[in-house]
């Protein structure tokens, strides 16, 4: 890792955590949800950068088909891992959300399902990379099998909607208590970039091991 | 809205906690992985 | 375009025949959807009441498991005699290619789904409420949602290391919304469709079915290629 990566990583790191700390203790409790509200400061941006990292995942593998540079294929990598990352990490807060507030640890919601199912598909990709030793073919099948995971999302979302729907829609931003609303938009800034950061370390880490693997 | 809890503090503890974690745990990965040996074992 | 039609009729025609000679493929294929059956109303323990919610969820869950049996297999053949690449240099459009192979596989899926049913009935003694017609019309149409994701995942996963544990991984999460709409609408067939509702989960199937066997057809040519 370059000197500068690991300057800009520790700082992603702190502005992190700065976030964390203030959605402990300078945003008031909810009058309905209290101190649970405090979950939705790391709940709400860390679905927002993975449902971002997912379409980078996409816009890659589209990237690569039509122009086969191998940027293309570092970027297609580093999203799917860093998808997974983020997916599997808002199911688990998702689940710690939902029980106290639903009574359940997992609904067949169609928001959770999407998810889940998207991260499940990126993970049998990320599988079949590590099983394929041809970096071309590697690059061409994930990159196929991303966009026609892609083709499934939309039709999860419907079809678990119309079974059943729990989960809680959307707050309008105004509806929000000014103090909340900040913490949750400096929380949602330092989720991005600690996931632009990590998006590009491991962009570049792909770029390495590519290299080493046509040195051997 | 609270529905089965009293107490909401240990599941905003283990929200964050599992939010460290997995960041946390992610970062390191990286930062292993990235270093010359590559993590790995099949160092030459 | 015309040209494309005419290859994969050719494709479909060998495939068919390679169906019909490997006969004992088929056999199998359904014997071990057979076998899930059981195993599934062994699970679901001696209420009988939860068999019959749920012979809709077994039997396509049971269907699922057969198909990457069959799917796998129909590309084994292909790899070993690098008959694959032989089509291609002939040559054959690749989408071409898969939509025969795609074919094929519905039509395998097809015969075992429907053969399956009236073991389900028995089975889980889910009388068949809703009519039979709305259980033997849903096969074809789940068999169809499995086969074109199959068909790409099957031809990916057979030219990797460990493909056996690949395509599962694959395939499964991608046909979540197919097995959804295909378990609603034959569970209507199972316990009668009071709203209903049985045309509109067929639609969303069809619609499933349109984009997966359209997305398949784009980029089984990068999937393939050389």
């Amino acid at each position: 890792m370059t000197r500068n990566l690991l300057i800009t990583g520790a700082l992603a790191v702190l502005l992190q955590v700065g976030g964390m700390v203030a959605g402990l203790t300078l945003s008031p409790p909810e009058q309905h949800m209290s101190d649970l509200v405090r979950i939705m400061f790391v709940h709400v941006p860390v679905a927002w950068a993975a449902m971002a990292t997912f379409t980078v995942t996409l816009v890659a593998a589209i990237g690569w088909l039509s122009t086969r540079r191998w940027g293309w294929d570092h970027l297609l990598d580093a999203s799917l891992e860093v998808g997974v990352v983020l997916g599997v990490l808002l199911s688990v807060q998702g689940s710690v959300w939902g029980y106290p507030t639903w009574g359940t640890w997992w609904t067949w919601d169609p928001r959770l399902t999407s998810v889940a199912v998207m991260v499940l598909s990126f993970l049998g990709i990320l599988a079949l990379r590590a099983f394929v030793d041809d970096p071309d073919k590697r690059a061409s099948w994930s990159a196929a099998a991303s966009i026609l995971a892609w083709g499934s999302v939309p039709f999860t979302y419907f079809c678990v909607k119309v079974m059943n729907s729990l989960h809680q829609k959307q707050t309008p931003w105004g509806a929000m208590a000014p103090e909340m609303l900040r913490v949750l938009l400096l929380n949602t800034g330092t989720v991005t970039i600690l996931t632009l950061w990590m998006l590009v370390a491991r962009y570049r880490l792909a770029r390495v091991e590519l290299q080493r693997e046509l040195d051997t | 809205m609270m529905g089965v809890v009293t107490d909401p503090w240990p599941y905003v503890w283990a929200a964050y906690g599992a939010t460290t974690l997995a960041l946390g745990a992610y970062l390191v990965s990286l930062w292993v992985r990235s270093q010359p040996s590559g993590g790995t074992s099949e160092e030459r | 375009m015309k040209e494309i039609l005419r290859q994969c009729t050719l494709v479909v025609r060998k495939e068919l025949l390679h169906l019909w000679r490997g006969r004992a493929r088929l056999v199998a294929t359904a014997a071990f959807a057979f076998a899930n059956l059981v195993v599934f109303s062994f699970a679901g323990g001696l209420h009988s009441e939860a068999l019959r919610t749920n012979a809709a969820g077994f039997l396509w869950v049971g269907i699922l498991l057969a198909s990457t049996l069959a799917l796998g297999e129909s590309f084994r053949v292909e790899v070993q005699n690098n008959a694959l690449e032989a089509m291609l240099l002939l040559p054959v459009h690749p989408a071409a290619i898969f939509y025969g192979k795609a074919i094929g596989n519905l039509v395998l899926l097809t015969l075992v789904g429907m053969v399956m049913i009236p073991f389900s009935v028995v089975l889980f003694d889910a009388t068949p409420a809703g009519g039979l017609g709305r259980l033997f019309l849903t096969i074809p149409f789940g068999a169809a949602a499995i086969s074109a994701p199959g068909t790409m995942h099957a031809a990916l996963s057979s030219r990797a290391r460990s493909r056996d544990v690949l395509l599962p991984l694959l395939l499964f999460p991608l046909v979540v919304p197919g097995l959804v709409a295909a378990v609603q609408a034959t569970q209507l067939g199972f316990v009668g469709d009071a709203m209903g509702d049985y045309g509109d989960w067929l639609t969303v199937l069809a619609g499933f079915c349109v984009v997966q066997w359209g997305l398949g057809g784009l980029l089984f040519s990068f999937v393939v290629e050389e």
